[in-house]
């Protein structure tokens, strides 16, 4: 009995500690950073906190994946590129991030979006035959995106009905992940959840935001991402041809002992070990039917349902590695006239960059752009940006 | 009157210092569970891997 009341005690104890702990640390302000848009890091990502405090007139959404963190360290990423520009891109995404992790995030933060555009990064080898991986969706997973998007009040039932149920079979690997959204759904979603579950849900937002926010802020110091820090802005506009000269110069440096116009330190790495077996492997690859196709038009109908203007920038392949594996030429074209397809359908803006995977020095490896790569990315989020204003 | 002071003498009884005891071994036990599930997302890592091409 006398432990019985004194677990009691203890329990009300710890929930008095806990209002009073989210009440003094709950504050969003330290999560503003001018530079939280060009930071590479999954935790901000994932926190819907993080990413909607730094949403200003200026900034546009970039939704992409591996690539944000290849190049950090020349002039010719975002992260230098626009470090005084007026414009902050808000890059989203890293490995593993796909259309579907994508969808769910504009939902879930277009409400919060002062500046109705979005870039949307498409890279070709996502549309398998079997789309994205189950292991990588539930890594990259957000449950509090996912609560804000079934929450969002201009995005039809129907569309959150695709993708509550995409969400629910790509969460087949994680199954106390997937028990927590079906929660959701019934509640955000469907009205079926009872009192219990409303209260289960609600108290477990306030958990996970909580989380998210500890481990985004820990994440800042670690990365010396100050609170509250801004940018001197130019007005100058970027010297497209000068970084263009930077970054060529940067890649043949980087790229000389291959002749796929790799950097080095990756063609030693990732495809010297491999090369016989990979010679004539990708021959019968194909991407004309994928899962990832019905994602990417998800996001697209999110744009349209928000009123989001979105341009599609499509990613080359590496025409030298790719001539190596004997990928087909009309299969890599692909993907790039199937979004085309998508993007003119739904009015979106697209930048194929598909013929310069025989631009020599374009691309680092085989599907990540090199610094070169990167100042075409820029100057068209930085044209796009300049549209009608 | 009396009866509510006979009730706080009860409860004073009661709370003797194998209560206490308890009660903060139960607040630190549920303290650090909740840290530890805040945290734990850090830790996590991948345990796959796309194929390298």
């Amino acid at each position: 009995m006398k432990k019985f009341a004194a677990f009691l005690t203890a329990l009300a104890l710890f929930c008095v500690c806990l209002v009073c702990v989210n009440a003094i640390a709950g504050s969003k302000t330290e999560l503003t950073s001018a530079q939280m848009g060009t930071w590479t890091n999954t935790y901000k990502y994932t926190s819907y906190d993080a990413i909607t405090a730094n949403l200003t007139k200026d900034t546009i959404p970039v939704f992409g994946s591996s690539e944000f963190n290849h190049g950090k360290k020349t002039k010719c990423h975002p992260k230098a590129v626009f470090r005084h520009q007026k414009l902050t891109p808000m890059l989203i995404g890293t490995k593993f991030s796909q259309s579907m992790t994508h969808t769910i995030e504009l939902a879930a933060i277009a409400p919060k979006m002062k500046l109705k555009k979005a870039v949307f990064i498409v890279s070709p080898t996502w549309f398998t035959e079997d789309g994205a991986r189950p292991e990588g969706f539930a890594m990259r997973f957000s449950e509090s995106e996912y609560a804000a998007m079934l929450r969002n009040p201009n995005i039809s039932n129907g569309l959150k009905m695709k993708i509550a149920k995409r969400t629910d079979a790509l969460l087949r690997s994680e199954a106390t992940v997937q028990k927590c959204a079906r929660k959701y759904d019934s509640v955000y979603l469907y009205g079926t959840g009872n009192a219990a579950d409303k209260l289960y849900c609600e108290a477990r937002q306030k958990f996970i935001r909580q989380r998210d926010y500890n481990c985004v802020t820990s994440a800042m110091k670690v990365s010396h991402i100050q609170p509250g820090a801004t940018k001197t802005v130019t007005s100058k506009v970027p010297d497209w041809k000068k970084l263009e000269k930077e970054g060529t110069v940067y890649a043949m440096k980087k790229s000389k002992n291959n002749k796929f116009f790799m950097y080095n330190s990756y063609f030693n790495k990732k495809f010297k070990p491999h090369m016989k077996k990979m010679k004539g492997k990708d021959a019968k690859r194909l991407f004309v039917k994928s899962p990832e196709y019905s994602d990417l038009n998800c996001f697209l109908e999110v744009c349209k349902q928000s009123g989001i203007k979105p341009m599609l920038v499509i990613l080359p392949l590496n025409k030298y590695w790719y001539d190596y594996t004997k990928l087909p030429m009309k299969n890599r074209l692909t993907v790039a006239e199937k979004v085309k397809k998508m993007g003119k359908k739904y009015g979106a803006e697209v930048q194929d960059l598909t013929s310069e995977g025989s631009t020599k020095y374009f691309m680092q490896d085989t599907v990540h752009l090199s610094a070169k790569g990167w100042v075409s990315v820029d100057e068209s989020i930085y044209n796009f940006y300049k549209e009608g204003i | 009157m009396k009866a509510f002071t006979t009730f706080i003498k009860k409860a004073f009884n009661f709370m003797d210092k194998e209560f206490w005891k308890y009660t903060v071994v139960f607040f630190v036990l549920m303290s650090m569970l909740y840290v530890y599930m805040i945290y734990a997302g850090m830790f996590k890592s991948p345990t796959f891997a796309y194929a390298a091409f």
